[in-house]
């Protein structure tokens, strides 16, 4: 069997599974063990599938008949599509554990709701990952989109839920339309629907754009993200973590997909991506330091990681435009490790949340606090994926960050002009933002695990159930592995890497074997530092004789209280205030002033510039001429027939006199 | 084989020295004798054999923040040549890896400052956090400069003995990164503009409030490791200000001792005739640090495109 046959009965596994454990949800276990067994063998079928593919197997091809003008189901796992088969494999897999738990106290229909929607989605990014025909790309997109929609509003009886997954549907519908036209122009500059035979046309610039904007927004790009930071908190927790882990990847493999079709609008568009996730980068984690509640927060992250996946894409670019081979094979190399690694952490991340959510009632990261004692394993791995999302070793996000940096550092020696000046922009800016993601991340991790609890119910939290904790385990794990692996991953990477390079026209890409040796000594230094900080442990150990439990130190103060600690928002004051020229947090203080103070009050929050200042006023303006014809159906209808007559005998007017 | 041992016991044995040479020359501009140049070895002889006292409040991440700050930072000394000698570990790419090890040494140093539950370790982690993470940006540009000229991808390659030649061709750019290493050096060691790791008040303090609540071994860890974080910080900047390349070891190794001490005394200088900085302020200076490696590389840029 062909690994792209192997991949087809995966997907179709799933979806059998699925509507199975849907008709038996009222039975639970049947269900749920229907439910498991096939979303878990589908995604193992698809792993298996895509890993014999990077390993150098033929893909081989499926071709049926479609009945849809120039349509044709032809799907091709090809070295991409295979990595991102993997990720998606990767990642869903505990998330779909972690959700059999979270949703077993929910009604029959949410959990059968829940198993047909999540199998779609999953089918149809596994379809977008090997098709090959751009209008079953397209079908397979657009069915990611509702999929989403719909795992997005699966708790539809609240308000915000309902908001945001509308939010959801305009902005990746509205997209949709500029990948349809997208389509259209490759399609006839190219005379075919084939996606491999897409090339550059006379309008490398408008091409551009509509991809920017098309895969942008399913990306979560600023400024096309506003959909985001309000659909990942409305979600619940398993499916938060499937959107930012996996359904924004979709974005960006659409844009890697699209490249060869793309790149050839020379030097400037591999600089245009590189700014942009810069300026996606840096804004994205500076919106996260002003979040209060912990689900907005990761979701501004998202934006942040996003930004990253483009500096590397943009280095890539540039990397072939300047002909430095091993510039850009770095660079997209480490955009798809960036793609998994930030699928690992931030589903992770996600998923903890969700813990946090369940056990202690709360999001708000200034009512929670302490968590650490209740939630001791759901801490610890809240806590890996915190020093992983920031880019510090021994972890996954590292490696990519790495890889993204040392492209960079090659372009900017060897490159040419405008290139040498991006990367070294490239490189000043992914310094700022790893440094301000560490700050957030101890903003986040401190104030919902460490210390007291600030408010009612954190000191009643519970710890989320073994299975869960199993699923957060499981990705924590994968978290270490890649971090303390990388020239191992390095090398299942290479051959996707390889294959985009060459789509933009890259040759005499280096052996990886070239490489191969400092990400073995990185994995060395990784090893070394666990090592040393063991032996540090048990020297310590060893020498502290009997500790003793005191109160903590309060520099004289007798009576310290919970209350007194320091916030999430004190601890990322200072930080606000210096990049206030960017974020303007605004700030609402009421005083107790005069003989009868009322109670005091300090409310502070952020707007989203782009939701504030691009989008709102523009659909206010575009509301307005919807307005003036809503007068016409408040009339009564004696006088709307009257309207039909009139336009008719317009029309018959206009066809008598002129035709 | 050899030339790695004698660097790991250089790196382990000879940071607290630095910091004795640093509080003598304080000392004598007080007018004061001072403690004996040793007295930080006695210090963490003194704290290793105390016992340890932990809050009620703290977790195991309270526990794991000296230890896994002592280690990152051992293991970055690793990726540094110090007297000359190769590092041990060197290899395409480490002077990233040294950057970020110290970041995982910062993140576990505020987490654990945060985990006692006290608003003045707060109000220290919160700042560390935050000038930290500006420090970051001036130390990449210095390092792409560095690089840039040198075209070598590791810490050993850029301060090998081709730093001599490399002050011939793009000088101009060398001063503005070593002047900006120098005001890294001082805010990443928590020294006086920035820092005054002598003062009094809880409410001005940075790393001294964030380690308030540590003592016993656990305090001899984060003092030794703050120690070799100077100690490496200074390797650099030597080097970067005595870029020899005479070709004989001991000759090297006793530039560089030189060179250590006068950074040392050159620090106690500045902390004898400074005053700290408002805290408001640091952001400019930290930004002062970053437009000098932006100015840096744009000289770079332009000299070799003069060429």
């Amino acid at each position: 069997m062909t690994p792209t046959a192997l991949l087809l009965a995966g997907i179709l596994l799933l979806l059998v599974g699925s509507v199975l454990a849907a008709a038996a949800a009222r039975a639970r276990p049947v269900a749920h063990a229907l439910f498991l067994a096939s979303i878990l063998a589908g995604l193992a079928l698809a792993a298996i599938s895509a890993v014999r593919v990077l390993g150098g197997a033929e893909p081989g091809a499926v071709r049926g008949a479609w009945a849809v003008p120039g349509g044709f189901f032809h799907l091709r796992l090809d070295a991409l599509g295979a990595w991102f088969a993997v990720v998606v494999a990767l990642v869903s897999a505990p998330i779909a554990v972690y959700a059999v738990a979270y949703f077993a106290r929910a009604g029959a229909r949410t959990f059968g709701s829940f198993s047909i929607f999540l199998a779609s989605l999953l089918a149809a990014l596994l379809t977008l990952s090997a098709a090959r025909n751009a209008l079953l790309f397209l079908a397979a997109w657009e069915v990611v989109t509702l999929a989403a929609h719909l795992l997005v509003t699966l708790e539809h009886e609240k308000d915000y839920v309902r908001f945001s997954g509308r939010l959801y549907i305009f902005a990746n519908h509205s997209a949709a339309f500029c990948l349809i036209a997208l389509i259209g122009i490759l399609a006839v500059g190219a005379d075919s629907f084939d996606l491999g035979e897409f090339g550059p046309n006379g309008a490398p610039g408008l091409c551009v754009a509509l991809a920017l904007v098309a895969f942008g927004t399913k990306a979560g790009v600023i400024p096309f993200h506003i959909w985001l930071p309000h659909a990942h908190p409305a979600a619940a927790s398993p499916v938060s973590a499937m959107l930012s882990g996996i359904v924004l990847k979709a974005g960006i493999f659409g844009i890697l997909r699209f490249l060869p079709a793309l790149a050839h609008g020379g030097a400037g568009w591999g600089v245009l991506v590189l700014v942009l996730g810069a300026v996606a980068g840096v804004m994205g984690v500076l919106y996260a330091l002003a979040q209060h509640e912990l689900k907005r927060l990761l979701a501004y992250h998202s934006v942040e990681n996003i930004g990253i996946i483009l500096l590397g894409i943009g280095v890539g670019l540039m990397g072939a435009h300047g002909k430095l081979p091993e510039v850009a094979v770095l660079g997209f190399a480490g955009a798809l490790l960036h793609m998994l690694n930030h699928a690992v952490f931030k589903s992770l991340l996600f998923l903890g949340a969700g813990s946090v959510l369940h056990g202690a009632g709360t999001g708000e990261i200034d009512e929670l606090g302490g968590l650490a004692k209740r939630m001791p394993v759901t801490a610890l791995c809240f806590l890996v994926g915190s020093v992983s999302i920031c880019g510090l070793p021994p972890f996954n996000g590292f490696v990519s960050e790495w890889t993204i940096y040392r492209a960079m550092f090659l372009d900017a020696r060897g490159g040419a002009g405008a290139g040498r000046l991006a990367g070294a922009t490239g490189i000043v800016s992914l310094a700022l933002i790893g440094g301000l993601a560490a700050a957030c991340f101890a903003k986040a991790f401190s104030a919902v695990f460490l210390g007291e609890p600030r408010g009612h119910d954190a000191p009643e939290a519970h710890e989320a159930r073994p299975s869960q904790r199993a699923a957060m385990a499981f990705l924590a794990l994968l978290c270490l592995a890649v971090g303390l692996f990388p020239h191992v991953v390095l090398g299942i990477v290479w051959p996707a890497a390889v294959e985009l390079a060459g789509g933009v026209g890259v040759r005499d890409v280096p052996a990886v074997g070239r490489l191969a040796p400092s990400y073995a000594a990185a994995s060395g230094v990784g090893a070394l530092f666990v090592g040393l900080a063991l032996v540090l442990a048990l020297v310590r150990r060893g020498l502290a004789r009997g500790p003793r439990p005191v109160a903590t130190w309060g520099c004289g103060y007798a009576l310290p209280g919970p209350r007194m600690q320091y916030t999430a928002s004190s601890f990322a004051a200072s930080l606000l205030r210096i990049f206030k020229g960017l974020v303007h947090p605004t700030t609402r203080l009421r005083r107790a002033e005069g003989a009868f103070p009322p109670a005091p009050s300090l409310l502070t929050w952020t707007k989203d510039a782009a939701e504030a200042y691009v989008f709102r006023p523009a659909f206010v303006a575009l509301a307005w001429p919807g307005r003036v014809t809503r007068l016409l159906h408040r009339v009564a209808v004696q006088y709307q027939v009257l309207f039909v007559i009139v336009a008719l005998a317009a029309l018959l007017l206009w066809k008598v006199t002129l035709g | 084989m050899i030339s790695s041992i004698l660097h790991l016991l250089l790196l382990l044995l000879a940071p607290p020295l630095m910091l004795g040479i640093l509080q003598r020359t304080k000392a004598l501009f007080a007018g004061r004798r001072g403690p004996p140049l040793l007295q930080v070895y006695y210090d963490l002889w003194k704290l290793l054999r105390k016992g340890a006292v932990y809050s009620r409040t703290t977790t195991w991440v309270f526990r794991a923040g000296p230890v896994v700050g002592l280690a990152a930072v051992i293991v970055a000394g690793l990726l540094v040549p110090i007297a000359g000698i190769r590092a041990p570990m060197a290899f395409q790419g480490d002077l990233i890896l040294f950057a970020y090890l110290l970041g995982l040494a910062r993140f576990f140093t505020v987490l654990a400052a945060m985990d006692t539950g006290s608003s003045f370790e707060g109000m220290g982690a919160s700042r560390e956090a935050s000038f930290g993470s500006l420090a970051e940006p001036a130390l990449f540009a210095g390092l792409l400069v560095l690089f840039v000229g040198s075209g070598d991808f590791s810490l050993s390659g850029i301060l090998g003995p081709g730093l001599f030649r490399l002050w011939g061709a793009i000088g101009p750019a060398l001063v503005l990164v070593a002047v900006s290493f120098v005001v890294l050096l001082l805010a990443e060691n928590c020294r006086i503009p920035v820092d005054d790791p002598n003062t009094h008040l809880e409410l001005t303090m940075i790393h001294e409030v964030m380690v308030l609540d540590h003592g016993g071994p656990d305090l001899a860890f984060i003092l030794h490791g703050a120690s070799i974080k100077l100690f490496l910080f200074a390797s650099i900047l030597v080097r970067m200000i005595l870029p020899t390349a005479t070709g004989f070891a001991p000759l090297e190794a006793l530039i560089w001792a030189a060179g250590m001490g006068l950074v040392a005394v050159a620090v106690g200088c500045v902390e004898s005739v400074m005053a700290r900085l408002r805290l408001a302020r640091v952001p400019t200076l930290l930004g002062g640090a970053m437009v000098l490696g932006t100015v840096a590389i744009a000289v770079l840029l332009t000299l070799e495109s003069a060429r």
